[in-house]
């Protein structure tokens, strides 16, 4: 054990290094910070054009979103998204969970590695939810925090969302703003996207036609091209999108923005990188106003002839003057918990939240041809706010341009041998039903395939979600692989009063107003569509919010509007952990135009101490 | 079409052992290690919830095959033969590559359950196609398809052209099947792409935008 150093080692200690942490990292070092990256997971095989991640993900044979990596022993202990995450979370019998069905990468650069690329803003409602009146007349309101008001404005944040779109890349469509989104939502831009569209696909112009002029309660079913951290032309010396159709779970030649671009950016303006060095606590200073040490230990995996196991080093420290933590929803509220850290609200862990989505598919009348570009290009943004969101929650439909891949058939190829045959004008449409099934060969089978591969079509709607006190992630008395315990996790993907149930049929009616609209009958229609008196089915979106919320009140949460403790006055929260309403954008756009902010609040704080 | 059913509410579920050891199998299952049967996985029967299209506890990496010297002679003949029945059973129209097929025949003949039902299939076309004539979709449906003896290897002769991929049982779990692929050379050739005017997935599609018009097929 080294004696103790009393100065602190580094200006600024970042733990975890996904797209908050990066950017937090690049912009410090850059302003000559010394900075440290503290990453729980090893560093990926990025070499020789991903070929060591194509490998894996080429003979994986569920290829989930972590096949890229796995087999290398460079993941830390995280949800298994094929084993519905239970290989990690646990869950509480009492609280009668539904599952909760996000995951995340622990490896330098997290859960970008694997992520679509959609880039979204929040919409200015968003930020001021409490005008919807949501719960005021609810028997059970308590569950939700005391406002549902972000303690800033989208045009508080617009700036940095125009910052963080530039230092990334995103690629849209400017001529939309001006007729829909701005009028619709009052969501407008200072600045345009840095590059133009992505091209909308053969198959979004098939919805889009169908759709033209058609509405549902009103809203136009208009089609929209949906921004993307995804090159349309050369940026930042990475190249154009030749659409590959894997954004999840990899993109093998880097067109698609991931956080480690940062890392490295951050790496070459000299900051530090730890890497498989998972935080254990945040040590606080004896008056509790200070983060003063930061806990860790580092890991690795070790072969022997019968098996390998992990070997952990004793635990040690480091410190900053200041101290970010930015280990994704679940991560940071765990490190928080371990510590007894940033808590004097009692909300760290609480309110977690998802975007809880509903599928529908179908088999249209004539060729869509799926399976080529981006998995997605365009969506339906119209439900993405509204006086509705007083009783049912906001959502967004994307257009799927994987054809049934990623529903439960796993079409064209399937994943299971489908139980016996059906009905004999139901196929879902996979090799493994027409062959062993139906015993079709030759030419029949190569018609057959072509014939339904090609007409594929899913719906994917992404519903926001409340936050309630009840929902919420603690420390399991089970270890993971490390040591360290897991996330207990205690999570309804409904309230009582139906907010997402209510969503999920207004998801579905759109979905069959769509499928309407293009011909499609009903008996070629798959809409999962839930009993009154049953539990819903959903899916997990990958979008861990809310277990850090932002506000006003120290009282009732967990940072400031600069994602600052209110607690310790050396500690930033970065990432949608701090989110307190869920919106229903995909987060990174807002973590990261929030972790650039919060950069910018670090470097005043960094020359001008505080206590 | 029927609809998807609802799940029923999910029980927590219980890991067997949450040991460090077991766990540590699940991870080196691409290593080719011994795994410990039931142990390694889930033990609690759930319904998953729908969206989840993997089965529960698929292998994640890559399926590892222990393989086996064939007991015949894998020769040019029989490659032939391989590649003129593939070319049937797969009704793919333009002449099927044969150093794919090559690989093929060798991964199906090194194959610790599959090698052993090869030859059977093979004789089986070397009977109906004598004369020196392809054989007859008709010759096919009836004395391979719809032969018990040899419709399970024909089976896994078009998975393999389809999507270079063999459907097997599981070592851990025969109860389930597990898609066991080869080389990434070969996955970028599975035809099922090329059929539908796409590509394998993570290989390249064509330049930027190509997507926004329709292929000819």
């Amino acid at each position: 054990m080294r004696p103790v150093i009393d100065d602190p080692e580094f200006d600024v200690v970042i733990i975890g290094s996904g797209v908050a942490g990066a950017l937090a990292a690049y912009r410090l070092a850059q302003n000559r910070a010394r900075v440290l990256v503290l990453e729980a997971g090893g560093v990926a095989p990025d070499s020789l054009g991903r070929h060591a991640m194509v490998n894996s993900y080429v003979t994986s044979p569920s290829k989930s979103p972590d096949s890229p990596f796995c087999g290398d022993n460079i993941l830390a202990a995280q949800p298994n998204p094929v084993e519905t995450g239970k290989n990690y979370y646990d869950y509480d019998p009492a609280a009668r969970s539904t599952p909760f069905l996000s995951y995340y990468e622990r490896l330098v650069g997290g859960s970008t590695w694997h992520w679509q690329g959609i880039y979204i803003r929040m919409l200015p409602s968003d930020f001021k939810m409490s005008k919807y009146k949501i719960g005021e007349s609810w028997p059970n309101k308590q569950s939700l925090p005391s406002t549902l008001d972000w303690p800033l404005s989208y045009d508080d944040l617009e700036p940095w969302y125009v910052d963080a779109e530039y230092e990334m890349g995103i690629a849209g469509n400017d001529k939309q703003i001006e007729e829909f989104f701005q009028p619709r939502f009052g969501a407008y831009r200072s600045r345009p996207y840095p590059m133009p569209e992505l091209a909308p696909s053969f198959l979004d112009s098939q919805v889009a036609n169908a759709v033209s002029g058609k509405s549902l309660d009103g809203i136009p079913l208009r089609v929209t091209n949906v921004p993307h951290a995804i090159n349309s032309q050369p940026y930042d010396g990475r190249p154009t999108c030749d659409g590959r159709t894997s954004c999840v779970p990899l993109c093998p030649t880097k067109a698609r923005y991931e956080a480690v671009v940062h890392v490295e950016k951050a790496l070459r303006a000299g900051a530090a990188l730890r890497s498989q060095a998972v935080v254990t606590r945040l040590e606080l200073s004896e008056d509790k106003k200070r983060v003063s040490r930061v806990w860790y230990k580092q890991w690795n995996w070790s072969e022997s002839p019968t098996g390998g196991s992990y070997v952990l080093s004793e635990e040690k420290y480091t410190s900053g003057k200041i101290v970010i933590l930015a280990a994704n929803g679940i991560e940071n509220a765990m490190v928080l918990l371990r510590s007894n850290a940033a808590n004097t609200s009692g909300a760290v862990g609480q309110y977690l939240m998802d975007h809880p989505i509903k599928q529908s598919f179908a088999l249209a009348p004539r060729p869509l041809f799926p399976f080529r570009g981006p998995q997605t290009t365009s969506d339906i943004e119209g439900f993405r706010d509204g006086e509705f969101r007083g009783s049912l929650a906001a959502f967004k439909t994307s257009i799927k341009n994987d054809g049934w891949s990623t529903n439960p058939t796993a079409a064209p190829r399937g994943n299971v041998m489908p139980a016996q045959k059906g009905p004999s004008d139901w196929h879902p449409g996979t090799l493994l039903d027409y062959v062993h099934n139906w015993g079709y060969f030759g030419k029949t089978l190569r018609d057959k395939i072509v014939d339904h591969a090609t007409r594929q079509i899913t719906l994917n709607s992404a519903c926001e979600q409340l936050p309630l006190k009840e929902n919420s992630v603690s420390l399991s008395e089970k270890n993971d692989v490390l040591g360290i315990p897991r996330p207990l996790i205690r999570y309804r993907v409904d309230n009582d009063n139906g907010y997402v149930r209510g969503c999920f049929k207004k998801v579905i009616q759109l979905h069959e107003a769509v499928f309407e609209a293009m011909g499609i009958p009903a008996n070629n229609r798959v809409m999962q569509r839930d009993d009154d008196d049953k539990d819903l089915t959903y899916g997990g979106s990958g979008h861990i919010m809310g277990t850090t919320i932002m506000g006003v009140d120290p009282t009732k949460s967990v940072v400031n509007a600069d994602c600052r403790s209110h607690d310790h006055s050396n500690l930033f929260i970065l990432g949608s952990s701090v989110f307190p309403t869920g919106s229903t954008a995909n987060p990174t756009s807002t973590l990261a135009a929030l972790a650039l902010r919060a950069a910018d609040k670090v470097k005043v704080q960094l020359r001008n101490p505080t206590n | 079409m029927s609809e998807i059913n609802s799940i029923d509410e999910q029980e927590p579920s219980e890991l067997a052992a949450s040991s460090l050891h077991v766990q540590l199998q699940r991870r080196t299952f691409l290593k080719g290690a011994l795994v410990l049967g039931a142990a390694a996985g889930a033990t609690a029967a759930e319904a998953q919830a729908p969206v989840q299209v993997w089965e529960e506890s698929d292998p994640q990496c890559r399926v590892v095959v222990q393989e086996v010297t064939p007991s015949y002679a894998v020769d040019a003949a029989m490659l032939t033969d391989f590649v003129n029945l593939s070319q049937v059973l797969t009704g793919y129209a333009a002449p099927l590559d044969r150093a794919v097929a090559s690989r093929y025949l060798d991964r199906l003949t090194a194959h610790p359950r599959l090698s052993p039902l090869v030859p059977a299939l093979i004789n089986k076309y070397r009977a109906i196609a004598s004369g020196g004539n392809p054989p007859s979709e008709t010759d096919i449906q009836q004395q391979i398809m719809l032969d018990s003896a040899v419709r399970p290897i024909a089976e896994q002769v078009i998975y393999l052209w389809y999507v270079s991929a063999f459907f097997v049982a599981r070592e851990d779990d025969p109860t389930k099947n597990v898609w066991v692929y080869g080389s990434p050379e070969d996955y970028e050739k599975s035809l099922l792409w090329s059929l539908i005017g796409a590509h394998a997935p993570m290989t390249r599609g064509g330049p930027f935008g190509y997507w926004a018009d329709a292929p000819s097929l």
